[in-house]
């Protein structure tokens, strides 16, 4: 039988080696090794274990605190957008750094060179004004108010010549220490309108005091009197007619004595209740009600 | 759409797998009540299958072992997240070839079977006459040295064709078992292992002749 080495030879087919693969078995004292090696890591993975719930709860604590950590943020948005929308942001930004310029409160002296610069730049008539510094020792303010509110009126064209007669006479309203703090607002508002974008652009077609005041400031202070004592005069006349018609009734007879008669005077003054009444000639008061 | 994928638990549910994921849910439970040392059981039932696998895959003994190992640890640490969708056999397969692709990408360029290369035109006939000799005397050392040689040529294949083989030719799966473990379609294990078998052919030509 020569052919039958080849008859087995062709027996072996790749199934054949899957087989003895799959008999393929490792001797039982590799898996003591292997037991006992696992049984380490096991136990190396159950302390990994708790450092990862260390982390779990790490990572709880950290939710713990994203409320506050969110509604500060929401906060802080929120004044961001206060802080925007405020008719005067720079007021605020003055009175924060108003500390640090310390007593020399002149608004020039507050304000930066280059800012100074800026402002005799945007003068309309192109006239560059030098940034004076101002010396002189400023006067004692009360607590909180701005340092830049200080600054006389004689220094205000040196510093800003371009802001006309309504800045001035703002300025010399000033110098009484309560209505510093308009100036001081009025000042620093300058600082904003120098900016050189804005002092282009809105320099021309508005005033400072139309673009920086409310509508129910922007009356100066100057006019007030003169409006007052116009509105005094028809009044003055009509209280003059009154009393002469009714002063006959309560005045005493003339034949009263004198002190009766000047008493009775300075009452009707008085009972007037307007202090332009006291304005007016006692005598000329006396001789009318002598003539009735 | 992968049926093997919705369908998943239900291929796979021969009654011997259904009772043997029976009891395995039976234990996994146990270990998520806090019981460790329930997965001792666990490891005991398929550690030597497991070991195959990657052993396989790998072609390395130690590397067989330290995956083997590192399989049982990620399902020990994982245990709690096994909700018994599908069987704890196949969740614990899918552990062990993810390891050891993983593995294997990160040695490349590793040489496989520490042994000493023995040369082909030399040793095959022998092997062939020992293999189909079943009397003998050197027979077990042959053997040996065949099974070498085909773990060689396992290797010259691409993992996922490997991986087939593996899994079919040596563990047994199914069709449906290799596709929901390797996340194909039962098609696709199908053509694999065509071609991987075409492949070790060709590769151990010298010895099947």
């Amino acid at each position: 039988m020569p052919d039958r080495p080849s008859e087995s030879r062709r027996r072996v087919t790749l199934e054949d080696l899957l087989r003895l693969k799959r008999a393929e078995r490792p001797q039982p004292e590799f898996w003591a090794g292997f037991e006992s090696e696992l049984r380490q890591r096991q136990l190396a993975a159950l302390v990994e274990k708790q450092s990862w719930w260390r982390e779990a709860l790490s990572l709880a604590r950290l939710r713990t605190i994203r409320l506050p950590l969110g509604a500060t943020a929401v906060l802080a948005l929120a004044l961001l957008a206060i802080h925007r929308q405020s008719p005067s942001p720079v007021v605020a930004t003055r009175a924060v750094e108003a500390p640090r310029a310390g007593p020399a409160g002149a608004t020039a002296a507050v304000m930066p060179p280059a800012r100074a610069e800026t402002v005799a730049m945007a003068s309309p008539d192109g006239v560059q004004a030098p940034a004076p510094r101002v010396a002189e020792p400023a006067r004692k303010e009360e607590p909180g108010a701005p340092a830049a509110a200080v600054a006389t009126a004689g220094q205000v064209p040196g510093i800003v010549p371009w802001l006309g007669d309504i800045a001035l006479n703002r300025l010399a309203a000033a110098e009484s220490p309560d209505l510093g703090r308009p100036a001081a607002v009025d000042l620093s508002s300058v600082s904003v309108m120098v900016e050189p974008a804005m002092a282009a652009t809105a320099a021309p077609a508005l005033s400072f005091e139309e673009r920086a005041l409310p509508e129910t400031r922007r009356r100066p202070t100057a006019d007030v009197l003169p409006t007052a004592a116009a509105a005094a005069a028809p009044r003055r006349a009509r209280l003059l007619a009154v009393l002469d018609s009714i002063g006959g009734s309560i005045l005493p007879e003339p034949s009263a004595p004198e002190h009766v008669r000047r008493s009775a005077t300075r009452y009707l003054m008085q009972d007037g209740g307007d202090r332009s009444m006291g304005r007016l000639d006692a005598e000329a008061v006396g001789l009318s009600l002598v003539r009735f | 759409m992968d049926l093997t994928k919705v369908i998943g638990k239900t291929l796979t549910a021969t009654p011997e797998r259904q009772q043997e994921a029976d009891a395995d849910w039976e234990i996994i439970k146990k270990v998520q009540a806090g019981d460790v040392s329930a997965f001792d059981q666990l490891i005991l039932k398929y550690r030597e299958r497991v070991y195959s696998v990657v052993y396989n895959l790998c072609g390395n003994r130690e590397d067989g072992a330290d995956l083997a190992q590192t399989t049982f640890i990620k399902a020990f640490q994982s245990i709690n997240r096994f909700q018994g969708q599908a069987s704890f056999f196949t969740w614990l397969y899918r552990i062990a070839v993810n390891a050891t692709l993983t593995h294997l990408r990160k040695n490349r360029l590793r040489t496989f079977f520490s042994f000493d290369r023995i040369s082909e035109e030399d040793r095959s006939s022998e092997v062939i006459e020992a293999l189909t000799d079943k009397t003998g005397a050197d027979r077990e050392l042959f053997v040996k040295e065949l099974q070498e040689k085909l773990n060689e040529a396992l290797q010259k294949l691409s993992i996922k064709h490997r991986m087939v083989i593996t899994l079919f030719e040596i563990d047994g799966l199914s069709h449906s078992e290799i596709a929901e473990i390797m996340g194909c379609s039962v098609g696709t294990v199908r053509s694999r292992l065509h071609y991987a078998k075409q492949l070790l052919q060709a590769e151990l030509q010298s010895y099947l002749r």
